[in-house]
Parts: C-alpha cells; sequence; structure tokens
C-alpha cells in the first residue's frame, strides 16, 4: 500500500482495521470471486476420493455428495433471503416442497417433460414467494421469521390431508391427479433416469449421474448469484440488509427489492426440492419438517452466509460430518477405540447421536468461527456499527 | 472562514411549503399545526429546543412518518404520505441525525449506491450475465471519485464505512447526498459530534453547494453556525413553530428568547 495522499489534517488518515482482510479481500472488496477456485476443486478432491477408496466406500462417498449438494441448493437459495438481503426465512422449506410436488405431479400425472416441470416447479413456487412476501415482507424481521415458518407447516399439512382432492391443477377435469395426502407420491423419475442415462453413458454409476446433474444445477446457480450480487441489485440488497431506512432514503424500492430477493430464493431452492424427489423417486409431506429447514440453514450459516460459495461449502461439510456418524460403529469396534463403549454407538442410536453432533457442531461455529468458513471476520464486527 | 450572504434574493419562491402539519404520539404533540416555507436556493435552518419536534418534523415530510393532518408541497408536488424512497427520488433527500452508514459497505460503495436510476438495479438487467449496466456503473463512478475528492475523501475510498470517525461519517453522508443530485437536502444536525475542523470543512462544503444553487433546511444546535450561515432561521418550540425570519430578526423575537431561555442554561454544548 502507498502511503496516504496528503489530506488535511483534521480528517486524519485510515482509521486502524479492525479483523484482518486478506489481500485478495482487499483488491475484491465487495464480492467473493473465489468460488470459481473452490468449486472444481472440491469437485476435483471428490473425483480423487472415489478413486482412492474401495469400490463400495468410493460409490458411498458419491451418495454422500448426492446428498449434500442437494441440501447446497437449498442453503444457496436460503443465502439470496438472508445473506443478501437478510430476510429471516425459517419456512424455506416450503419452497423445496412446492417444487418437488409441482414437478412430481405434472410427470406422473401429465407425463410432462421432466424439465419443463421442474421449471414450471421453479416458477410455482417464486410466485408462492411473491404471494408470502407480498403480505410478510413488511413486517419486522423477527415477525417475518414466524409467518415463514407456518406457512411452511401449513403447507404440508395440507398437502398431508388433500390426498382426496383429486383436482387436475391444469384443466380441472379430465385425468385426475391428487398429491397423494401421507402416501405421497412415486415413480416419477424414470425419464429423468432413462435422460442421465443417455446423455451420461460413460457414467455407470447412478450416484454419480445424479452428483453430475446436480453440480451442473448447483454451477447454475452459483453463476446467477455471483452475477446478481456484483450487480447494482445486490448492491441495493446489501444496503436493505445493513439498514433499510437508509436505502429508502436513498430512493431504493425496499419493498419490491425484498420481494424480488424472495422469489429469486424461492426458485432456487425449488430446484432442491426436486433433487430430492429425483433422488428418492418418492416424496411424502413429512419429508418437508421443519428440521430440513433448520439444517439448510446451518449448512449456510457454517459455509458463510452471504459469500457465493460458503453454502456449497457448508451443505457438504454438514453432510459429511452427518454420514460419518454412520461409522462409529465400524470406529468403536476397532482396537484403537475399544474404550467407546459399543451401547453409545449401536445403530439404533445412530440418529440420536446425529442430533446431539449437529448441536455441538453449531455451538463450535458460533463460538470459533460465528462468520462461517468462508465469511468475513470484518463483516460480522462492522455489523450493526 | 464562512461569510454570511446577501439575504435579499427577490421574488419568493418556495421549493418546500409546508402547511398545518401535525403528528401526535398518543398524548404528545409532536408536530402541532406547523407551516413554513423555504426558498430555492438558501439555507434555512431549523432551531428549537431538544424535543421541539425538529426531527418528526423532518421524518413527516420525507415520508418517514405519515402526517395525521397538514399538507407537504415540494417542488410544485403534494409528496403527503409519499413513501420515503418515491420523496428521495423527487429530488428531496435527507440525512440522519446520527450518521448512520452502510457500515460494511465502502465509502464508494456508499456513493455509488445513492446513484439514481441504476439500470442494473432491475433484477432482469441484474441477472443477465454479461453486465448491461457496466457504463452506466462507469460514469457513476466517475462522479463518486469527484465527489470524494470534493470531500477529501478520497484516501478513505476503500474503507468499510463502520471503521469511520463520526465526523468522517458525516462527511460520507453529505457527499452520498450529493450522488442523489438532489435539489434540496435535509440535514438533521451534521455537525454533532464533529470536531471543530470538520465542521468547518463541512460547512464551507454546504455553504458552496447552496451558492451553486440547492436548497438546504438544518436541523443545527450550534446557534453559532446558525447565525452565521442561514438565511433564515425558523424556530419551533413544543411541535409549534413560534417564529420565523432572518437570524437578527429571530434572535431578538421574544418568543424565542423565551422559549429558549430554559433550555439554553441545561445546555452542555
Amino acid at each position: 500500500m502507498t502511503s496516504p495522499e496528503p489530506v488535511s489534517p483534521d480528517s486524519g488518515g485510515p482509521p486502524p482495521r479492525r479483523g484482518a482482510a486478506s489481500p485478495l479481500a482487499r483488491i475484491l472488496p465487495e464480492v467473493d470471486d473465489r468460488w470459481m477456485a473452490h468449486w472444481p476443486m472440491m469437485l476435483l478432491g471428490l473425483v480423487i476420493l472415489y478413486n482412492v477408496l474401495p469400490g463400495a466406500y468410493g460409490e458411498y462417498v458419491v451418495s454422500v455428495a448426492v446428498l449434500g449438494s442437494m441440501f447446497a441448493i437449498g442453503a444457496l437459495g436460503l443465502n439470496v433471503h438472508y445473506g443478501f438481503a437478510g430476510l429471516l426465512n425459517f419456512g424455506h422449506v416450503m419452497f423445496l416442497m412446492v417444487g418437488a410436488y409441482t414437478t412430481a405431479l405434472l410427470v406422473s400425472g401429465r407425463g410432462m417433460n421432466i424439465f419443463l416441470a421442474m421449471l414450471i416447479g421453479a416458477v410455482v413456487a417464486s410466485v408462492l414467494g411473491l404471494v408470502v412476501g407480498a403480505f410478510s415482507l413488511r413486517l419486522r424481521t423477527d415477525y417475518l421469521a414466524i409467518v415463514t415458518i407456518a406457512m411452511a407447516e401449513m403447507g404440508r399439512v395440507i398437502i398431508k390431508n388433500s390426498g382426496s382432492f383429486r383436482v387436475d391443477p391444469l384443466t380441472g377435469s379430465g385425468k385426475t391427479i391428487g398429491t397423494g395426502g401421507v402416501f405421497g407420491v412415486q415413480n416419477f423419475s424414470s425419464g429423468f433416469n432413462s435422460f442421465l442415462d443417455t446423455t451420461l453413458p460413460f457414467v455407470n454409476s447412478h450416484a454419480w449421474q445424479l452428483f453430475i446433474f446436480n453440480a451442473v444445477v448447483i454451477t447454475i446457480i452459483l453463476y446467477m448469484t455471483w452475477t446478481l450480487r456484483r450487480s447494482p441489485w445486490g448492491r441495493a440488497l446489501r444496503a436493505i440488509r445493513e439498514d433499510e431506512d437508509i436505502a429508502a432514503a436513498l430512493g431504493k424500492p425496499t419493498f419490491l427489492l425484498k420481494l424480488q430477493a424472495f422469489a429469486v430464493g424461492g426458485f432456487i431452492g425449488a430446484f432442491a426440492g426436486v433433487a430430492f424427489a429425483l433422488n428418492n423417486n418418492f416424496i411424502d409431506p413429512d419429508t418437508w419438517l421443519p428440521i430440513f429447514t433448520f439444517r439448510i440453514w446451518i449448512a449456510m450459516i457454517m459455509g458463510g452466509a452471504g459469500t457465493i460459495f460458503g453454502p456449497v461449502l457448508g451443505a457438504m461439510l454438514l453432510q459429511s460430518i452427518f454420514s460419518l456418524v454412520r461409522f462409529l460403529p465400524n470406529i468403536a469396534a476397532s482396537p484403537l477405540f475399544g474404550w467407546i463403549p459399543e451401547s453409545l454407538v449401536s445403530s439404533n442410536r445412530i440418529f440420536a447421536l446425529q442430533g446431539m453432533l449437529l448441536g455441538l457442531l453449531i455451538m463450535l461455529v458460533v463460538i470459533f468461527r460465528p462468520q462461517g468458513v468462508l465469511g468475513s471476520r470484518e463483516d460480522l464486527i462492522l455489523e450493526g456499527t | 472562514m464562512v461569510e454570511p450572504r446577501d439575504h435579499t434574493r427577490g421574488v419568493p419562491d418556495p421549493i418546500l411549503h409546508i402547511e398545518g402539519l401535525s403528528k401526535r404520539f398518543g398524548g404528545v404533540r409532536a408536530v402541532n399545526n406547523a407551516s413554513f416555507a423555504v426558498q430555492r436556493g438558501t439555507l434555512t435552518s431549523l432551531i428549537g429546543p431538544n424535543g421541539a419536534g425538529k426531527t418528526t418534523l423532518f421524518n413527516l415530510v420525507t415520508g418517514f412518518d405519515r402526517p395525521d393532518k397538514g399538507r407537504v408541497h415540494f417542488d410544485g408536488h403534494n409528496i403527503t404520505g409519499h413513501s420515503p424512497p418515491e420523496i428521495a427520488r423527487k429530488g428531496l433527500v435527507r440525512t440522519f441525525q446520527l450518521a448512520r452508514d452502510l457500515s460494511r459497505l465502502t465509502v464508494f460503495e456508499n456513493l455509488l449506491l445513492a446513484a439514481q436510476h441504476q439500470k442494473g438495479e432491475r433484477l432482469i438487467v441484474a441477472l443477465v450475465p454479461i453486465p448491461m449496466w457496466r457504463s452506466q456503473e462507469k460514469a457513476n463512478s466517475e462522479r463518486a471519485e469527484e465527489l470524494l475528492e470534493l470531500f477529501r475523501l478520497t484516501h478513505l475510498r476503500n474503507e468499510r464505512a463502520g471503521n469511520l470517525s463520526g465526523g468522517q461519517r458525516k462527511l460520507v453522508d453529505l457527499a452520498r447526498a450529493m450522488m442523489m443530485r438532489p435539489s434540496m437536502v435535509l440535514l438533521d444536525e451534521p455537525m454533532a459530534g464533529v470536531n471543530p475542523t470538520l465542521t468547518e470543512q463541512l460547512l464551507e462544503r454546504i455553504v458552496a453547494l447552496r451558492d451553486e444553487g440547492l436548497t438546504f433546511l438544518l436541523v443545527e444546535h450550534d446557534m453559532d453556525v446558525v447565525m452565521r450561515v442561514s438565511e433564515r432561521v425558523i424556530v419551533m418550540a413544543e411541535g409549534r413553530v413560534i417564529a420565523g425570519g432572518t437570524p437578527s430578526e429571530v434572535r431578538n423575537d421574544p418568543a424565542v428568547i423565551e422559549a429558549y431561555l430554559g433550555v439554553t442554561v441545561d445546555r452542555e454544548d
């Protein structure tokens, strides 16, 4: 850095920095451009891991990555809400649910092309975002959190009890389809799977095919959120996140901008639901419990809210840790860990252990890296100053 | 040193006209039937003891609060009840009493943000991978650089606004307001908490901008400053406008002296 140019003595030089900024962060003060390096690195890491590990383990790692990538898409959508615009959306799962159901019903009921159905699902989710946002985004942020969580739960309960409605959403008559109520919807992935087989004939693992598809979706979303964040639109949203009154005083249409952010995040979130549905070839209402939203939140916070790549990294980390818990019985069986009582890590306690680990993880992140792995410490310190 | 200017400006041409503005908060009449006009191209000060309703009046004029009664006309438009962004886009810009900068944005970003009619703030445009807003952004950047130069903030260009001192933030506030190319600026205590040298610098800027034709309405506690630079002074007390006129007229107004007497003793600045 060159020495500061001579200035009037009263205004002084730059004040001492609070929190260190990396040289890269100084060159690129406004945007996290490093996703372009991080994302290929992560993909390469997965390929290496797959080839190094013995057969079944490699396959398992890829299936973990498929799950992780699904959470990553969800977290990328939530990041537009919270990371970009500061909207406390605690009902994110409703966007996933609407995207998944719309797609699944259009494909299974009407035999629609899977990609067209996916797109319609995402559009329906963003329209839902506009509707929910229209009456909730004027609320204070804490009320928004309550409204969104209630909306998501209402949607889930309605779907759960609506199996017998059997109304065709497009024509209102003719061939009837329904949400399947508690039984859910199934068998809609065959068209998608045969598409994967024809497009990726050289990939003989289904998990890899799914992952490649999710990775393409993630790449498109990363590019999209990156483009948005560095645009004046993204800057206006950051201003709203900082202080909505100031943004309004500067002539920014704050309500409209928040509404747009809500719709964009919902559009992205829908693809997470679709990815989840296609992975399982089955969806039912109880897939979309509030805990789903919270896992997406943890993924985003862990990786770094407001960054471009943080949500993906956080989701992958979270899913890896979750999946590693499964191997605890094996690890405990090894001589090195003989002191761990077997009853503690028996397979029927895995879920409880996952929950405990999740709690521990949140505490560790909040204590040692509250800004997330990729977040900026300076941003956190300056919040609300 | 800032010189007072000639007060005789010919034909009255009010840019801001307030009629019978009232606002109650519970039992408190924060603003009570306030009426006055601000002439185009002048620096008018709004003074009054604490709790006189000056900030509430600012909020009513700029749309942050809705008046119970009364009307606000700005530049030929009735802007009563309009939203803050609408009013700001009409060219009536305000600053806040506490320098409220967007702390995590850099000084430069704070300025760029304030530019009006940005194409790239439309979602459709922002979504296009090729930034169609580049050329406009470049023009805005040039203007921002000029303003930074003018306000002697260039050395703080890439500093996060949250890292600045109170006085520096006030300068950024004013520069940011200028970025919007306003026709009138409402300044809520721009000198509060600012060291004397920086105060002089701020004042110099304000007067220079006034001389270029910008209208200012200033809430200020420093009587010395008010009497020195304003062409007109409006005095409020307990929500009412109790006097208005040139600084010397106001200074000798018995109503003003009465309103201030009990309060001046308590004042610590």
